[in-house]
């Protein structure tokens, strides 16, 4: 069996980021559609931030989930590559979750040395070598599927963030609502006794 | 054995067994130090850096007071626009909120178990010889004691929190009520009281999280038997201690000596203009470069006092066993 290399990986690794990053610009595209003013755009927000601020449990789950129940996050699928214990065998959820836990933090100290241990000759990241596991290459010649997943997820990103600019842009509600915020808290600032010129302190 | 000799041993360890540098990053990266973090960690330029300048402190108020006016009179509008959001909205992102936090501290203390567990079990297999160091063994070593190691880390700091509380509602009381020279009496005894008590909790801690990640012991009886081994290591324990404060900080200052003299090089020579500019890349570099050996310097730093204070535990714990022995 041939191991996964490290460009192999960084791509799987790009293609699980982007997946998620598109989650993300579309449910903004989405409350852009709507045409929300200022108030419930903030509510959206804050929702959205809700989530925002779970998404290292998110994407723990999300790794180690499908790691063990189909061997990869989705990027290693669609690269054709499986993580395997030492038997062989697809990862238990403890150990998954070691992987992704424990395995990353010590991988990404030292500015990523041990993501960048994948060059060497055996092809095994610190997390690997620690958790006893292996990403073997186990469908070849996947490029095509990969280049199609890599365009529509960039794709999805483009268009979803166009998305975003033009409903908000053309939103008037949004604009006024703004305007008049910013419009109120200025004229408190008008109001405000001015600073005493040189002249008037003497 | 003598600190000498603790020393050479500790260094000839950490020299050998590059796998526990990485450790000694996990460890850094999640807890800053560890238990007693006065004695074991790493320099504390980072702190240092980060101190608070009390000369500031005038012109800040003066600045705040100009700003509190003109905050007042922005407050009833936010307030009235932040009213216009429903409550389902607050209570859906204070839920997200705390569930952040509560497993973000789960998480955090699970794996500075693991890290410190494994960090502490790598050291006594590098100290047996006879065992093999990689990645795969000593990580395994956190495997079996993080979930203790987490405990440890948690309940006593818990407790002293809530010890705390009181003392600071009380001083809050002498304020409140005009005695101010009570208040600040009663202040300094309990800040004194409190330092020591942390002091020996983090030193009480050192033994304990060996006891938990070698001997497998509950935390509550690690805990309880570290502080008897405190007490009864008493001068051992603080003289390793102290030399190993000592050795934190010479390293530290070596390190900002380092840096300093390359900054200093490089700003004399950026005045220059012509180079100047040709020197940004360089200087890029050199930040990067920094970085990389200042977290390298420091998680070395760490692992050493980490297998210092391991040979320091394996030579107590087998004089204690010897000295049963002949007892029976």
């Amino acid at each position: 069996m041939t191991k996964g290399t490290f460009w192999e990986r960084l791509i799987a690794r790009i293609i699980d980021d982007l997946l998620f990053s598109a989650v993300f610009l579309v449910a903004l595209a989405f409350i852009g559609l709507t045409r929300p003013n200022l108030s419930q755009l903030t509510s959206s927000l804050l929702i959205l931030a809700a989530l925002m601020l779970n998404e290292p449990l998110i994407k723990i789950a999300y790794n180690s989930w499908l790691t063990s129940k189909y061997g990869g996050t989705l990027g290693k699928l669609v690269l054709g590559l499986e993580v395997l214990d030492e038997n062989g065998k697809k990862l238990k959820k403890t150990l998954s979750i070691f992987r992704h836990t424990a395995g990353y933090l010590v991988s990404g100290t030292l500015f990523f040395l041990g993501y960048f241990w994948i060059l060497r000759k055996d092809k095994l990241a610190w997390h690997d070598l620690m958790a006893g596991t292996v990403v073997i290459k186990k469908k070849p010649h996947r490029a095509f599927v990969t280049a199609v997943f890599v365009i529509t997820l960039v794709t999805i990103n483009i268009a979803a963030l166009a998305g975003i600019i033009l409903t908000f842009s053309s939103n008037q509600n949004l604009r006024n609502d703004v305007e008049g915020l910013v419009k109120s808290i200025s004229s408190v600032e008008i109001d405000k006794p001015t600073k005493p010129t040189t002249l008037e302190t003497v | 054995m003598t600190i000498t000799q603790i020393y050479k041993q500790a260094f000839n360890v950490v020299r050998k067994n590059k796998v526990l540098w990485a450790f000694g990053l996990a460890v850094l990266t999640v807890s800053g130090a560890g238990f007693g973090s006065v004695f074991n960690g790493g320099s504390n330029i980072s702190k240092g850096l980060g101190q608070f300048d009390s000369s500031k402190l005038g012109s800040a108020s003066a600045r705040l007071n100009s700003q509190n006016d003109q905050l007042s009179s922005i407050l009833p509008i936010l307030s009235s626009f932040f009213s216009s959001i429903p409550m389902t909205v607050w209570l859906i992102l204070g839920l997200g909120l705390l569930i952040a936090i509560v497993m973000g501290v789960i998480i955090s203390l699970l794996l500075r178990g693991w890290a410190v567990g494994s960090l502490i079990g790598g050291t006594f297999d590098a100290l047996d010889d006879r065992n093999e160091i990689n990645f795969a063994t000593v990580a395994m070593r956190g495997r079996r004691s993080f979930k203790g190691l987490a405990k440890l880390y948690f309940f006593p700091s818990l407790v002293a929190a809530l010890v705390t509380v009181p003392f600071i509602l009380t001083s809050i009381y002498f304020f409140i009520s005009n005695s101010t020279v009570l208040g600040i009496i009663f202040i300094s005894l309990t800040m004194l009281i409190l330092m020591i008590a942390h002091l020996v909790i983090a030193i009480a801690g050192i033994w304990a999280e060996r006891l938990v990640a070698i001997e497998n012991m509950p935390w509550q009886q690690a805990f309880w038997q570290g502080l008897q081994m405190f007490k009864t290591n008493f001068v051992r324990t603080m003289q390793l201690g102290i030399v190993n404060c000592l050795t934190g900080c010479v390293t530290g200052c070596l390190s900002l000596a380092v840096i300093g003299s390359l900054v200093a090089t490089l700003v004399i020579f950026g005045l220059i203009p012509i180079i100047g500019w040709a020197l940004l890349p360089l200087i890029t570099l050199l930040i990067i470069a920094i970085l990389v050996l200042g977290s390298l310097v420091t998680a070395l730093v760490l692992t050493f006092k980490y297998t210092t204070w391991s040979i320091l535990y394996r030579e107590l714990t087998m004089a204690g066993k010897e000295k049963m022995e002949k007892n029976d």
